[in-house]
């Protein structure tokens, strides 16, 4: 074998010859659930045949899923990285050949069927794939970077199907563990994408960097660390980005971003207080805070994507979203709860807020930011 | 550590001429492997075995390959998990053995052979032994004392000697001093090379690692007699762990 190619090649053919019948259980089972996914008859099922197809698609679609996962292991663990004992650690495997082969295998083993079954899917339910070409692509390239990416990364630190499913149960146990945790820092709905973009570039970052350091390095303890260290990262992301750093890369994509300074909020206090809310959650002190806000035509301030800093002039700032946009009585304002660490109940606090509004659509002109006055 | 598998904590080692630590892809092309414990690809028969292995080789040689599956009686269609043992170590041998490689390394390779098996798998060794360097690292001192031209001593992952077997086999002797009278006691300056004395009556025994007749004879010149004998690599390795194991506690 003088090439890399002829032995990513050689390499691949030992691992379709391994691998065939797992491939195609797992290729049929795909397929054919695309066949029946594609029925719009299957959509609302009315007769006793399709409420059955329909029941049998809802268990297949995760066994197809943990089957992929199967496949993406078995074919890893064919040349196992951690360990001293493997065959292949002593033959004239080119590293870098070794990973070709097994992405090979990957984009034709996995990624080309859940293609063609997409294409099944969509022909069935009437749409021309020829017409989405595009966004099937694109749905492959997420599929890799989500699903099959972090797959591999698990793979390539374990030596054997056992202890990969229990490092995967570990991790996902973990996340779970850490999004319970309960943090005050919330992002806007309309921000909240950041937030994924952040955490799947962390986790294709790692991933890369771990099928890379495993092939090439075989560090097996740092790898498990390496393994470790995003997924607290993504977990505790939501924790600490703060919401106006956010706010600030949003604005910067905006396509016109100083059209949202046509946009005037500022407190009114003069107009009185506002009514509250009786059923607040116990234990928080609600704010009503009065505005006078004009916005410049063609914008529209939407209540789920509008936050606010308030800097009081005693105690720590606070950045609040998810508050209400109310207006009675002809006092216009929103209403938020604070936790009692960041008010005193019963007085009147003195804030200098500044608002971060999120127009619905950041096509029209981007997020912009308020300072209002005190 | 030779193969690259374990990082060293400190020292360092070189394989045909490189750092043992740089030694992967095609550096293997020269080298053949054999371990006992090391895991095969078990779902391959032993054909699929040579077939798969020999791409990988520029130097392949499929007459010398033939020649070794039909001296092992290797059957080809059987998957290497439903084989002997013996009969996967012959199959990995011969995988090992057919692209003549420049060096053999084998890693307690005769642990559960069969005797039969045992000198068939040394037999094919012997015949490569002109044209390959073969290094051997086993506990079984009695099979290895049969073909070993070099011998190296490790312990606790220091390599305490290294030498021609023959060498070694002159200057480590076993010394046996009978003496008239009962035997002197030892004298505190009792030389570090004289290993493991023992005192029966008016016999004292002891392995001298750096045997000379005369310098013995010297020493003790109220000798009734002095015996020399060779050790076995067995005994030899007995002795200097045993003498090791005492000068450390």
């Amino acid at each position: 074998m003088k090439t890399h190619m002829d032995q990513i090649l050689h390499i691949l053919q030992k691992d379709l010859r391994r691998l065939r019948w797992e491939i195609a259980t797992v290729t049929f089972a795909t397929l054919l659930l695309a066949w029946l996914n594609g029925d719009n008859r299957l959509v609302v099922p009315v007769t006793r045949q399709e409420q059955t197809l329909n029941q049998f698609c809802l268990w297949l679609a995760p066994l197809n899923v943990l089957a992929w996962w199967f496949l993406l292991v078995s074919l890893i663990h064919g040349e196992v990285i951690p360990g001293v004992r493997q065959f292949w650690l002593t033959r004239p495997y080119r590293r870098g050949a070794l990973l070709g082969a097994k992405l090979l295998f990957v984009l034709l083993c996995i990624n080309l069927p859940v293609l063609l079954a997409d294409a099944i899917a969509l022909s069935r339910a009437g749409i021309s794939p020829a017409t989405v070409w595009t966004g099937m692509l694109w749905k492959q390239v997420l599929f890799t970077l989500t699903a099959l990416l972090p797959g591999l990364a698990i793979a390539v630190v374990t030596a054997g199907l056992a202890q990969a499913i229990l490092s995967a149960i570990g991790l996902a146990l973990l996340v779970r563990l850490l999004s319970t945790i309960p943090v005050d820092n919330y992002l806007p709905n309309h921000l909240e994408w950041w937030l994924t973009i952040l955490r799947l570039t962390l986790l294709v970052i790692a991933a890369g960097l771990l099928l890379h350091w495993q092939y090439y390095r075989r560090k097996i303890l740092l790898a498990r660390v390496i393994l470790l260290v995003p997924v607290l990262l993504v977990a505790m992301l939501g924790w600490v980005l703060p919401m106006s750093t956010v706010f600030g890369w949003q604005q910067s994509l905006a396509s016109q971003p100083g059209a949202g300074a046509g946009y005037t909020v500022r407190p009114a206090p003069e107009r009185g207080r506002l009514k509250l809310d009786e059923s607040a959650d116990a234990g928080f002190v609600q704010v009503g805070l009065p505005l006078e806000h004009q916005p410049p035509a063609g914008l529209e301030a939407v209540g789920d994507s509008v936050a606010i800093r308030l800097t009081p002039h005693q105690g720590a700032s606070l950045e609040r979203t998810g508050f209400t946009f109310i207006e009675s009585e002809g006092k216009a304002g929103i209403r938020f709860s604070v936790p009692p660490r960041n008010s005193t109940p019963g007085r009147d606090a003195r804030c200098a807020p500044t608002s971060y509004f999120t127009p619905p659509s950041m096509a029209v002109a981007g997020p912009f930011v308020c300072p209002t006055a005190e | 550590m030779l193969m690259n598998l374990l990082q060293p904590s400190a020292g360092q080692a070189s394989v045909l001429g490189g750092d043992c630590r740089t030694l992967t892809g095609d550096g293997f092309r020269r080298i053949g492997y054999v371990a006992e414990d090391q895991e095969q690809p078990d779902w391959m028969t032993v054909g699929q075995l040579l077939d798969y292995c020999r791409p990988f080789y520029p130097t392949w040689d499929a007459a010398l390959a033939t020649e070794m599956i039909t001296r092992f009686a290797l059957p080809l269609d059987h998957k290497l998990k439903h084989l002997s043992r013996g009969m996967g170590m012959k199959a990995v041998l011969t995988s090992s053995l057919a692209y003549r490689p420049e060096l053999i390394v084998l890693d307690e390779p005769f642990g559960a052979l069969d005797p039969l098996v045992r000198d068939e798998f040394v037999e094919s060794l012997i015949e490569r032994a002109p044209e390959t360097t073969i290094l051997i690292s086993s506990h079984d001192l009695a099979e290895i004392e049969t073909f070993a031209t070099h011998i190296g001593f490790m312990e606790q992952g220091r390599l305490i000697f290294a030498e021609e077997l023959e060498s070694l086999a002159a200057r480590v002797r076993e010394v046996e001093v009978t003496f008239a009278g009962s035997a002197p006691e030892l004298a505190p300056d009792w030389p570090q090379t004289w290993l493991n004395p023992q005192l029966s009556g008016p016999v004292l025994r002891f392995v001298d690692t750096r045997f000379i007749a005369q310098d013995v004879a010297a020493c003790f010149p109220a000798a009734h007699r002095i015996d020399a004998r060779p050790l076995t690599l067995r005994d030899m390795f007995l002795a200097l762990a045993k003498a090791n194991r005492a000068a450390k506690s």
